[in-house]
């Protein structure tokens, strides 16, 4: 986990294609670890490219970009592999595994980063009975709600405390209570230093927090502007 | 919670992936059986080549002019010659059993004239010199010839080397069809699962991570249908050892396997699963490579 203040991630002019069709374009960012960014736009706006470039899933078509002090265009795959790993996403499309119980996917990250078996039992159910999703530990996600889906998605992202949460709408399909509970688990990570980068439409809930507020129009990031209103909880 | 398999993969429920542990039960049986095949079949050459040469000496029929210790004298001669083995006179009794077929069962008591035979064994590996042994027991016994009249056991052997040399051929065969199998499937898995693939490589999954899942399940498949096949195999050799010693006709050989032989096919499913997972990896390392 990064010192709070130290650069995460720093973006100079990138921009991005899919194919011959510009998705972002001359995109200055920096992020510091323990920050908290919302990030709206309308739909089209950019958001999702935004976070498809910072997760690694799509490269650059111009620019720089920096990630954990690292130049990303400069990393070899082992690298990348280990930048990656310090990156947690709940993707739009939670892109669960169809095939793998609730436990399973939530303990995905931490296989992959070589946990114990004995680490990932605790760890996992600790997580899913946290999120409220003990009693569907082995449900496939064909066998969970939309909003429980949800939450097991958001559960594998922060399982193994990003040093940069990309959340893509995590609350869009969950109640209110939950939403704040997920708020709650966000911001305790922010604290413990994670950078959160939180893509969404809610408008009160951005109003809600007292967070940096990126706007996304036409695959542009305005400046970042401070949200009007204090912090509820 | 501990799992039993570690795939976060889906690759056993690829249809061509459920049906490798079959494939691969298939293939080891064949394998099996074959080397088995080699292994008799080499070493029936290798008894064929230690076996001794055996050649027959003729002496005509006697007559009263001939002297009494004819034959003694005859193998007396026969053993003293260059790389013989032993040398004896062929008995009565036998000899009333070689003309049976022809003469009938009287021809020796009834008084017929027969030939007197003298047996002469080689050592093993000496080729026999039937001029000089000829020549040298003429002077003993007028008339004497040397025959060959037993099979010529050099056919046989190389008869026996063949079928050696093709059934191993086959067991390779069948073992590289299973590794090649197990490549195609690999990469078949790899195709078909890229978008979950990909999934994992976004949370920071190296290719060796990947790999490993193809590797695991290429040895589980393999271990089980090969354990399987050779269980089969087993059954199918230990039948083959006992059906001709319950016959009473024996049609078939016996095939003579050492428990040195057993141990060694034993370790054909184990080892054919080793070089499957590793046959897995690499595919797996060499096409993962390639997705970027």
């Amino acid at each position: 986990m990064e010192q709070s203040g130290a650069t995460i991630l720093q973006l100079e002019g990138v921009g991005m294609r899919y194919g011959a069709t510009p998705a972002l374009h001359d995109i200055d960012l920096r992020l510091t670890a323990g920050s908290f960014h919302f990030v709206v736009g309308p739909s089209g706006a950019g958001k999702t490219s935004l976070l498809r470039l910072l997760s690694l899933s799509h490269p650059p078509a111009e620019g720089k970009l920096v990630l954990f002090g690292r130049d990303v265009a400069k990393l070899d795959q082992e690298e990348l592999a280990a930048v990656r790993r310090r990156i947690g996403v709940v993707f739009q499309d939670l892109r669960l595994l169809d095939h793998l119980s609730a436990f399973d996917n939530v303990a995905l990250p931490l296989r992959i980063n070589g946990a114990s078996d004995e680490q990932i039992s605790t760890s996992v159910s600790q997580m899913l009975t946290w999120l409220g999703l003990g009693d569907v530990l082995e449900r496939r996600p064909a066998e969970l709600s939309m909003g429980q889906r949800q939450l097991v998605a958001v559960g594998r992202a922060v399982m193994c405390r990003p040093s940069l949460l990309l959340a893509d709408e995590p609350t869009s399909s969950i109640d209110q209570a939950k939403a704040q509970r997920l708020m709650h688990l966000f911001l305790s990570l922010s604290r413990l230093g994670t950078a959160v980068l939180f893509v969404t439409h809610a408008e009160q809930l951005v109003r809600r927090y007292p967070f940096p507020v990126l706007s996304m129009k036409d695959g542009r990031l305005r400046p970042p502007v401070p949200s009007v209103l204090p912090m509820s909880a | 919670m501990v799992r039993l398999v570690d795939l976060d993969l889906p690759i056993q429920d690829t249809p061509v992936s459920r049906f490798l542990a079959w494939i691969a039960g298939g293939l080891v049986f064949l394998a099996v059986i074959a080397v088995a095949v080699a292994i008799a079949a080499d070493g029936t050459a290798r008894r064929l080549a230690l076996a001794p040469q055996l050649l027959t000496v003729v002496l005509p029929p006697a007559t009263e002019a001939t002297p009494a210790d004819e034959v003694e004298r005859v193998v007396a001669a026969a053993k003293q010659a260059d790389g013989v083995a032993f040398a004896r006179a062929v008995p009565a009794e036998e000899l009333s059993d070689l003309v049976r077929p022809w003469l009938g069962p009287d021809a020796v008591a009834s008084g017929l004239p027969m030939p007197r035979l003298v047996d002469v064994a080689f050592n093993p590996g000496r080729e026999p010199d039937r001029k000089a042994l000829a020549s040298r027991l003429e002077a003993l016994a007028s008339g004497a010839t040397v025959e060959n009249l037993r099979p010529a056991h050099g056919e046989e052997r190389a008869r026996a080397r063949t079928t050696a040399e093709l059934a191993l051929g086959a067991g390779l065969i069948a073992g590289a069809a299973l590794l090649i199998v197990i490549a195609v499937v690999t990469r078949m898995g790899l195709d078909l699962h890229e978008e979950t693939i990909d999934l994992l490589r976004l949370m920071g999954a190296p290719d060796r991570y990947v790999a490993r899942q193809f590797e695991q399940h290429a040895l589980g498949s393999v271990l089980r249908g090969g354990l399987l096949g050779f269980g089969a195999a087993v059954l199918t050799l230990l039948g083959c050892e006992i059906t001709p010693a319950v016959l009473p006709a024996r049609p078939l050989p016996t095939l003579g396997l050492a428990p040195l032989h057993w141990l060694l096919l034993g370790c054909a499913p184990v080892t054919v699963a080793l070089l499957g997972a590793l046959v897995a990896r690499a595919t797996a390392r060499w096409r993962l490579a390639r997705l970027r």
